[in-house]
This record gives structure tokens, C-alpha cells and sequence, in this order.
């Protein structure tokens, strides 16, 4: 009873209750703590030292040095071929994405009526994007019999193509499913174009600029923050690219490897070949790739970023 | 009594410390082959596959029980996944008693004696009655690390009902690739280039396989790397790459398209191409699938004496010999190859059965009576032996499927030719093989 009685005496000195709110605020931290010490924190550090061995999770790692980064630089065609399949998805599918997204923002960056509807169901293909069903269903839309030949056929295009299939157009394909989860990056291009003010709109049309004058000179100039926001974290995400590639590509890395990015062959490595520590130094390497194509965006950033301070 | 503050934080640190003893594993004692075995304990068995072979083995256990009493756990998924959730499961001490397993995993867990010899288990387990020729595969570095669930061999299935209606008859077992060519053609020119002769089998690694046995080769060396040059390879790429070229065989996008959807958009199944090269266990399934009559038959050879064809396991099972119950594990092994009641009810499900006699005795529904008599014909007449699971599956050979068909699509989709293809594929293969 000890506890009870402790609560009913009044607290006397005041400093004490403090330190009793960061003990409190520290159990209720513990879950996440916890978590992410040991299902974050912890393999992230895992990985770090297995990628310096040779591992295939059934014997103990053996300690090879830097052999699995000589290896992934010099001896292994498919990383290559990986990372440019990714490269050349990632510089293709986030301008258009961004492009498209800030497209269907200023569209709806008007007050007509039903405008709440519509966007939230533009919203709804960033949520459902990177599902599975999402994935299959693109393999049948743009299969040869797929409803994208069937609608080529529509307007006199007769095609049997598989977009799929050929590894000349099934990296396209997945482009185009990134571009069309536009959502996310939409409603923050939305919030952007709300913080501009209509004055500044009013003034340029009672000076006689048009729509296209107006974008180039106060929409796109106040939004190169948003635009920078929206281009790191579109970047970043792209590089992980991993769902509807995988999907998509039949499990393997798609026609002729044409869908081969970098997450996939990774997986495959890991849990095709359980070579754990080579896939450890992959995962490192497109962390260190990630973080150094974050850093000169940052650096690029500042020529060309207007903060609206200077 | 204790205060609610001693007592979350006890309760998280005994978290904390569960965690991390739980990631640990146990491990439990080697069982001893030569001390007098003790069974109806309970047993673990995982296996990979449909839910038809989860019940059919469910039928088994429960004769198994009522003979040795205990109790049996049967955990099944489907086979995507089954490979990474047991090598988790072997990495982390859990795996079960008993583990159905892939050819290539066999390799590998073998490689690490991560399976009982089965050899010193004379006592439980008699393999006399087997295909002897069959049952070597899985002796791997002189330890019987595995049993067939069910004999298996290569094959080629045909759609006879198109066949007929084009008025050009199937091969037979036995015909040679100059016989295959033609009829390939005839199909062709027969259907007015609509339906093609055969698919295209140049990326289809164990069709591969039976070709290069055909020429005295093999797919990896003795040693770990390939067993056959470059030049070999681009032969193989060359004779897809023409049929191709005639129309015979289907273009690129259409085999890739066909490929992903299982056996369902398989070209004999959806009607586009005559045939289809597989391993015979399933053709009652892709019989399923047709209202079109399929004759089962060997792939081309290239004589009576060079066929490249053999007769192996499509599934094989060995006792985890971190297991906490080897003894029941490895009867459960013997009971499912050798009581005539367990047989009869597996049946064909998982391949011929192993045990020749019981093999004979058992009666079958017409699909799996074409397939029992084919593995009986091509072990009679056709076999050649093969290297064990080890040699056949050495350490980075699992890529090999992939990486061919990925090569075979280049090649079809006109990004490089045979040559070309051959030799990229070449220095891709060697840099996995160990």
C-alpha cells in the first residue's frame, strides 16, 4: 500500500515533481525507444559490420574486408546494370512526377465548387500506389491485350505490343506509375501556393502580365522552396523504389533486367542468395549514394532557392 | 508490495532481456542414431506447396499418429517465401523436425550439415526399396542429407487437340532435335503463323541443362564454376534465336508477358503455342487448366544413347539436425516413402513415388498414370546418371535462372545477339560462382 499512500501526501518540494514528469515521459517513451534501438538502430548497426564479411546466415560471418565494395565496383556487371536502371528511373520519373503533381496543384488552387473532392481523390493514388493490387493491375493495363492497347486502338493505333514485356518500354511503365502517385507531392505544392499572396497577382494583371508571365515571375520563384522540399524527398524516395518494380518485373528484375533496381537486386542478393554481407554493403552504398545526391542538392539549392529573405 | 514504477521497470528490463534471449535460439542435443529410437513424440514437418499437398500430408500424419501416436504440426506456405522463411528459421535454431526442401537449399544446407545423415540411420529408415539411381542426388559429400517426396523428370507437354485439328501429329519420347525443328515449323506454316510451334525455351535453364548433358557437358563444373564454354552456350542462344526469327517461336514480349503469370498464362494454356518444357509432376495441373487434351513426352535428344534426361527428386525432405526430435522426424521420413497407406494417399502429388514397388501397386487417375509411366519410361530407358544436389547446385548457382532468362530476353528483344549475350552472360555467371 505503499504506492497509495505515497500518492495521497502532497507534493512538498516542487523540483521533484519535474524530475518524476521525465521518468514518466520516459516509460511512455520506452516502446519507441525500444523499438528503435533494437529494429532500427540496432540492424542499421548490424548491417554496417556485416558488410565487411561474408555471411549467408547460417554460419558465423567471416571478416573480408572491403572485399564485397571491390567486388560491387569491379566484378559485378549486374550492380552496374542495377544502378543505372535505378539512376536513369529516378532522373526520368520525380521531374515528371513533380511537374505533374504541381500541374494538378494549381488547378486545383482555385474556389469552384466540388474543388475538396477532387483533391482528395487525385490523393487517393499516393495511398494505393505502391500496393501490390496496384502493382498486378498495371502488369494487366499495359500487358499486350491491356486496356493501354486497347485505348491506343481506340484512336487508331493498332498496337499488341506488351509494355511489359519489352525491356525497351517496361522501365517507362514504372515511370508511369510513379507520376501518376502525383498525390503527396501535390498537396504540398497546394500549401506552397496558398502562402502566396493574391496580391501580388492582382498588381501583375492590372499591369497587363498574363498567365505565363505570371507563373515564370511570382508563382515558380515563391515556390522554389516547395519545389526544393518536394525534389529531395521524391529523390530520395525514388532511389528505394521497390513494390511495383518488383511486381511489375515478375519477382526477377523484368524483361532482360530492364526492371533491375537497385532495392530488388539487393533483395535478391539477400534473400536469393542469403549473401547477407554483400547485401549489407549494397544497402550502405546506396545509403552513402543517397545522402551524397541529397548533399549537392543542398548545395545547388542556394542558387537557386528564393527564400523571399534576401 | 512493490511500487507501479518498480514494477514497469522490471517488466522492461525482463522485456529487454527476453528480446535478447530470444534471439538466440536453443539448440537441443544430437540425437544418437545407434540408441534404441523412442517415437510418438510431437514432430514439426514445413513444407512448401498448395493447399491440396498440406491436406494430403495432414491424411498421411494423422496414420502416422494413430501408428506411433504423439502428434504432428504441419506448417505450410506457398513456395514463394518458403526459402527465405526456412533460412531464417535453420539460422535461428526453430526450424522444424522435418523440412520439405527446394534442390537448391538442399545444396546449401547441406554444405553447413545443417541435415541429419540419414545414412546412419539404418535403424529407422530402410531406403532399399527406393530408385537408387534417384535417391544418389541427395548424397552429398558421402551424407545422406535427403529423400525424394517424389521422383520427378524432365518433359515437354503438348496440346493434341490443336495438333490434331492442324493435322500434324506430337513427337514422341525419343525424337531428336532435327524431328523437334521440323515439327515446329509444320506447326507454323500449318496454322498460318498464329500459332507457334514451340515457346521459346532459350532461357529455360533446365531444358538447358538436358542440352548440354546431351553434348557431355554440364551446368557448373566439378569445381564450382560453369561446365561449359561460351561457345556452347551461344549454340543454345542461336537455336531460340532462329525459331524466333521464323516466327516459329514466339517474340520477345509475348514469352516475357507469359512467364510471370504462372501456369495459367502459360502459351499452351492460353492457346498460343503448341507446347510447353517442364518438369513432368505437374502436368495434371496443366491439364486442369485446358479443355484441350496434353500429351506428356520427353524434350528432343540428340540420339537414343545422348539423351541428357535423368530422374530426380521434386521435392526432397531431410531431418533438421538441430531438431528437437530427430527420431520421430526421420521415421516420418521413412513412413512417408515406404507404408503402402501413407503412399496411397500422397499418391502422384508430389511426384512418382519413391518406392518402386509401392510405385507399381498404387492405382492412379489418368493424368498422374501418364506421368507415373513417363518417369518409368525415361528411368528405364533414357536416364543418364547425375551429379549430387551439391555439385549440381554449388554456392552462387541460384542466380543462373534468372541471369539466363534475363540473357535469352536481350537476346530475343534484339539488344545484343547470341554471340554477345553468351559471353556477357558468361562473365556475370563467374563472378557469382564461387
Amino acid at each position: 500500500m505503499t504506492a497509495a499512500i505515497g500518492r495521497a501526501a502532497p507534493p512538498k518540494v516542487s523540483p521533484r515533481v519535474g524530475h518524476g514528469d521525465g521518468r514518466w515521459a520516459l516509460v511512455f517513451l520506452a516502446p519507441w525507444i525500444a523499438g528503435t534501438l533494437l529494429l532500427t538502430a540496432g540492424p542499421m548497426l548490424a548491417s554496417l559490420v556485416l558488410s565487411f564479411t561474408d555471411y549467408n546466415l547460417l554460419s558465423a560471418p567471416d571478416y573480408v574486408g572491403l572485399d564485397n565494395f571491390t567486388r560491387m565496383f569491379t566484378a559485378d556487371p549486374l550492380w552496374w546494370k542495377s544502378l543505372t536502371v535505378t539512376t536513369l528511373y529516378v532522373v526520368v520519373s520525380v521531374p515528371l512526377q513533380l511537374a505533374f503533381a504541381l500541374l494538378v496543384a494549381m488547378l486545383l488552387n482555385k474556389s469552384v465548387w466540388g474543388v475538396g473532392l477532387f483533391r482528395s481523390v487525385y490523393y487517393v493514388p499516393s495511398l494505393v500506389g505502391a500496393s501490390v493490387a496496384i502493382a498486378i493491375l498495371w502488369r494487366q493495363v499495359f500487358g499486350s491485350d491491356g486496356l493501354f492497347n486497347q485505348a491506343l486502338g481506340i484512336v487508331g493505333i493498332e498496337s499488341s505490343t506488351s509494355w511489359i514485356g519489352d525491356p525497351d518500354t517496361a522501365l517507362w511503365t514504372l515511370v508511369l506509375l510513379r507520376v501518376w502517385e502525383f498525390g503527396s507531392p501535390m498537396v504540398i505544392f497546394l500549401a506552397g501556393l496558398r502562402q502566396i499572396p493574391q496580391e501580388l497577382y492582382e498588381a501583375a494583371s492590372l499591369d497587363g502580365a498574363g498567365r505565363v508571365r505570371q507563373f515564370k515571375t511570382i508563382t515558380a520563384p515563391l515556390l522554389t522552396p516547395v519545389i526544393f522540399f518536394n525534389l529531395v524527398l521524391q529523390i530520395i524516395a525514388a532511389f528505394q523504389v521497390f513494390g511495383s518494380a518488383y511486381i511489375i518485373g515478375g519477382n526477377g528484375g523484368g524483361p532482360a533486367n530492364s526492371l533491375l533496381v537497385y532495392t530488388v537486386y539487393l533483395y535478391q542478393t539477400a534473400f536469393g542468395s542469403f549473401e547477407m554481407g554483400y547485401a549489407s554493403a549494397m544497402a550502405w552504398v546506396l545509403l552513402v549514394i543517397i545522402g551524397a545526391i541529397t548533399a549537392v542538392n543542398f548545395w545547388a539549392g542556394r542558387y537557386w532557392i528564393n527564400y523571399g529573405d534576401e | 508490495m512493490t511500487t507501479p514504477q518498480l514494477t514497469r521497470g522490471a517488466f522492461l528490463t525482463g522485456a529487454l532481456a527476453l528480446t535478447g534471449l530470444s534471439a538466440c535460439g536453443g539448440n537441443s542435443a544430437t540425437a544418437d542414431p545407434q540408441a534404441e529410437p523412442s517415437f510418438g513424440a510431437t514432430t514439426r514437418m514445413s513444407v512448401f506447396g498448395t493447399t491440396e499437398r498440406k491436406a494430403k500430408l495432414d491424411e498421411a500424419f494423422a496414420l502416422y499418429t494413430t501408428k506411433f501416436g504423439g502428434s504432428v504440426d504441419l506448417q505450410a506456405i506457398a513456395n514463394e517465401g518458403y526459402a527465405e522463411k526456412l533460412a531464417t528459421e535453420m539460422a535461428g535454431g526453430a526450424a522444424a523436425d522435418v523440412v520439405a526442401l527446394f534442390q537448391h537449399i538442399t545444396a546449401q544446407y547441406a554444405r553447413e550439415e545443417l541435415l541429419v545423415d540419414l545414412s546412419e540411420w539404418g535403424k529407422v529408415l530402410d531406403v532399399s526399396g527406393l530408385d537408387q539411381e534417384a535417391i544418389a542426388a541427395g548424397v552429398i559429400e558421402e551424407r545422406r542429407n535427403a529423400l525424394p517426396l517424389g521422383d520427378n523428370a524432365y518433359a515437354a507437354f503438348y496440346d493434341t487437340t490443336r495438333l490434331d485439328a492442324l493435322g500434324v501429329s506430337a513427337p514422341e519420347t525419343g525424337h531428336t532435335w532435327d524431328e523437334f525443328l521440323a515439327f515446329a515449323h509444320d506447326v507454323t506454316t500449318a496454322s498460318g503463323g498464329d500459332y507457334h510451334g514451340t515457346v521459346d525455351a532459350g532461357g529455360d535453364m533446365n531444358f538447358l541443362e538436358v542440352y548440354l548433358r546431351q553434348h557431355g557437358l554440364a551446368l557448373y563444373s566439378e569445381e564450382g564454376g560453369l561446365g561449359f564454354a561460351e561457345a556452347d552456350l551461344q549454340q543454345w542462344f542461336t537455336i531460340w534465336d532462329e525459331l524466333r526469327a521464323d516466327g516459329v517461336a514466339p517474340p520477345a514480349g509475348v514469352t516475357a508477358e507469359s512467364t510471370t503469370g504462372g501456369f495459367g498464362t502459360s502459351l499452351i494454356v492460353t492457346g498460343r503455342a503448341a507446347n510447353f518444357f517442364i518438369f513432368g509432376n505437374v502436368f495434371k495441373g496443366f491439364s486442369s487448366l485446358t479443355e484441350n487434351t496434353l500429351a506428356l513426352t520427353a524434350p528432343p535428344v540428340l540420339s537414343s544413347s545422348e539423351t541428357g534426361l535423368y530422374v530426380r527428386a521434386s521435392n526432397w525432405m531431410g531431418a533438421y539436425a538441430r531438431g528437437k526430435n530427430v527420431d520421430d522426424a526421420v521415421n516420418m521420413i521413412d513412413f512417408l516413402v515406404n507404408d503402402p497407406d501413407a503412399v496411397a494417399v500422397l499418391g502422384a502429388e508430389f511426384g512418382a513415388p519413391p518406392n518402386l514397388e509401392l510405385r507399381d501397386a498404387l492405382t492412379y487417375d489418368p493424368a498422374d498414370q501418364v506421368f507415373v509411366d513417363y518417369v518409368n519410361l525415361i528411368a528405364d530407358e533414357y536416364a543418364q546418371p547425375i551429379p549430387d544436389l551439391g555439385l549440381a547446385f554449388p554456392d552462387g548457382s541460384d542466380r543462373f535462372l534468372d541471369q539466363l532468362q534475363a540473357t535469352n530476353e536481350s537476346i530475343a528483344a534484339g539488344q545484343v545477339d547470341p554471340a554477345d549475350g553468351a559471353a556477357q552472360f558468361v562473365e556475370q555467371m563467374s563472378g557469382f560462382l564461387g
